[in-house]
Parts: structure tokens; sequence; C-alpha cells
């Protein structure tokens, strides 16, 4: 029984590692890992292990730095699109007054 | 995380756009004069010296290096244009800054008031620097700037549907990540659709083209200002789907 009960925790155990490993290889820019592990626990580990979380949201830090990076993108368009709207609206006049 | 990069992201908009309107203002301040050029001079309605007129003539070629020079530093500082178009742009600015600065030593050695008058028209005929050069410069870093965005949301989109895929939240929540990220997807595809062509259609519009070519530099505006709207929903697809799946 303490065999079975060691060996349970060293499975639990190594889940749990695998779990917290395989959150922080998940990286949003990339595209080759699209699965995160630690979004679903290994039906073994179900209510017994205490340090495996029972959901991990993905993390989205590195999209959300893409998306703020896009914003201002956006912004220095938008000055552009200003600029071009003042020639559109103007006349040269006359040099020679 | 998100609250202080959506903040940083505020901020720097706020910042960049706000030296946008500032480069407009000033392009639009060297465009003071309001009046067309007039058909043939005449001394006895405008009663200035050849003296005088040398100088207005300076003053107008001064201020167009001015605008050009401006659009320079912009055209050299941008992020988003292509190595080609930026080329293009750069060989433009500086033949006009070549000419321009030729056809001032011109009319200052002319001798006769009709004749500095007439090269003095050719500051507008020959160049159309406020109404065409430089509208025509920020319309083509504004189009590369939106092909830009696109090619970014190209990367984010995949990457979007790979944290909804392994999302552990509930059926009902990925599925409106999801309908957001086709929202999104299909606003990136117009705005492909509409940018689609818009620099090439305005790079070599040339002054003697002018007024017709108005009608393209006018058209691309259009464009650039749908594929922007289109982003700009995008972006809060984008937003919307980081909010759920943060939750």
């Amino acid at each position: 029984m303490i065999h079975v009960t060691t060996l349970r925790n060293s499975v639990l155990g190594a889940v749990a590692v695998v779990v917290v490993a395989g959150c922080g290889a998940l990286h949003p820019s990339s595209v080759s890992s699209p699965a995160a592990p630690g979004a679903t626990a290994p039906a073994g580990a179900t209510g017994t292990a205490p340090s495996a979380p029972a959901a991990v949201s993905p993390d989205v830090s590195g999209i959300s730095q893409q998306i703020a990076g896009i914003d201002n993108q956006l912004s220095t368009i938008d000055g552009q699109i200003n600029a071009a709207d003042g020639g559109l609206s103007t006349s040269e006049g006359d040099p020679s007054q | 995380m998100n609250a202080s990069l959506l903040a940083r992201g505020v901020a720097a908009l706020t910042v960049t756009a706000g030296l946008g309107m500032a480069g407009s203002m000033a392009v639009d301040a060297s465009t003071t004069p309001s009046t067309s050029p007039t058909a043939s001079p005449s001394p006895s309605l405008h009663p200035v010296t050849l003296g005088t007129l040398k100088e207005h003539c300076n003053v107008a070629v001064q201020r167009r290096l001015a605008t050009l020079g401006a659009d320079a530093t912009f055209v050299k500082n941008s992020e988003a244009l292509s190595s080609g178009d930026r080329a293009t742009l750069e060989a433009q600015i500086s033949a006009d800054q070549q000419g321009l600065t030729a056809l001032d030593k011109t009319i200052q050695s002319d001798t006769t008031y009709h004749q500095a008058w007439s090269d003095c028209q050719t500051i507008v005929t020959g160049y159309r620097v406020y109404v065409l050069e430089d509208p025509k410069i920020h319309e083509v870093i504004a189009a590369d700037g939106v092909r830009k965005v696109d090619g970014t949301f190209a990367t984010l989109i995949p990457e979007l549907q790979s944290l909804i895929n392994s999302s552990s939240l509930s059926a009902t929540v990925k599925a409106k990540a999801q309908a957001d990220l086709n929202d999104l997807t299909s606003k990136v595809d117009a705005s492909v659709t509409s940018i689609s062509g818009v620099s090439a259609s305005v790079i070599n519009l040339a002054p003697s083209g002018w007024p017709g070519n108005q009608v393209g530099l006018k058209s691309a505006a259009a464009n650039i200002k749908t594929a922007r709207t289109d982003l700009a929903g995008a972006g809060v697809d984008a937003n919307n789907i980081i909010k759920l799946l943060a939750a």
C-alpha cells in the first residue's frame, strides 16, 4: 500500500511538472505550438493533485503587445491620412503674389 | 497587464496622432495663397517691381522646399513604406527639390517682369507640391501602413485561433471568441481588398496630369479610409478575444 501511494504521488508530481512546463512553453507568437497542455488536466490526476490547476488561461500577453503595436500603426496611418486630406482640400495659389 | 498595455497603446496613439496633426497643420500653413494663377501677368493689377516679384517667387519656392523637406523626413522615418516605394518617393522628392532650386535661380536671373512672372508660374504648374506631391506621399505612406497592419493581422489570426482552440474556458465563451475571430478575419480580408493597388495607383502621378489625376488621389484616399475603418474593427475584435480568453 505504501508503495502504491508513493507511486501515485510520483505520477501526480510528474504530471504537475509537465503541466507547469507546458504552460511555460506556450508562447503566443509560436504558431508551431498550438496546444496548451496546461488547459486540460490528465484524467488520472482528477481531484487528487494539489499543485495542478484545474484550468489555466492562455498566456495572452504577447498577443496583447502585438495588438498594441497595431494600434500605434493605425494612429500613424491616421496622421498620414489627415496630412493627405489637407492637400486634397487646398489650392496652390499664385506664387507671384 | 492588459490594462497597462492598453494604457500605453492609448498614450502612444495620442502622441502619434498629435504629431500627425502637427505635420498636417504645418503643410497647410505653407499653402497660404488662396487665389489661382492668372493667365497672364497684369502689372497694373499687381503693381510690384521686378525685384518684389522675385522675392515673392523665392518665398513660394522656399515654402515648397520646406514642405518637401518635411515629406523627406516622413519618408525616411516611416517604418511602413516598402523599400521600393521609399526609393521611388525619395527620388521624386529629390528631383523636385533640385528642380525648384534651379527654377528659383532662373527666376532670380530673369531680366524682365514677364519672364520672371512666367517662370514663377512654373513653381505651381511644374511641381504641384501642395495639391499633388505632398498628399501623394502621405497616401503612399498610409497605404503601405495599411498593408503592413494587414500583414501583422495575418500573423496574429492563427495565433488567436490557437489560443481559442487551446482554451479551457466554456464552450459558450469559446464560441463568442470564435465569432469575433471570424469577424476579424473578414474585416482584414476586406482591408486587403480595399488597399490592393492603391500605392501603385498614385505613386507615379505627375504634375503634368493635373488636374485630371486629382480623381486618382481622392479615390486612393477613400480606399485608404475604408481599409483603415476595417482595421479598426479588426482591432476591436482582437481586443474582445483577448478579454474573453483572459477572463
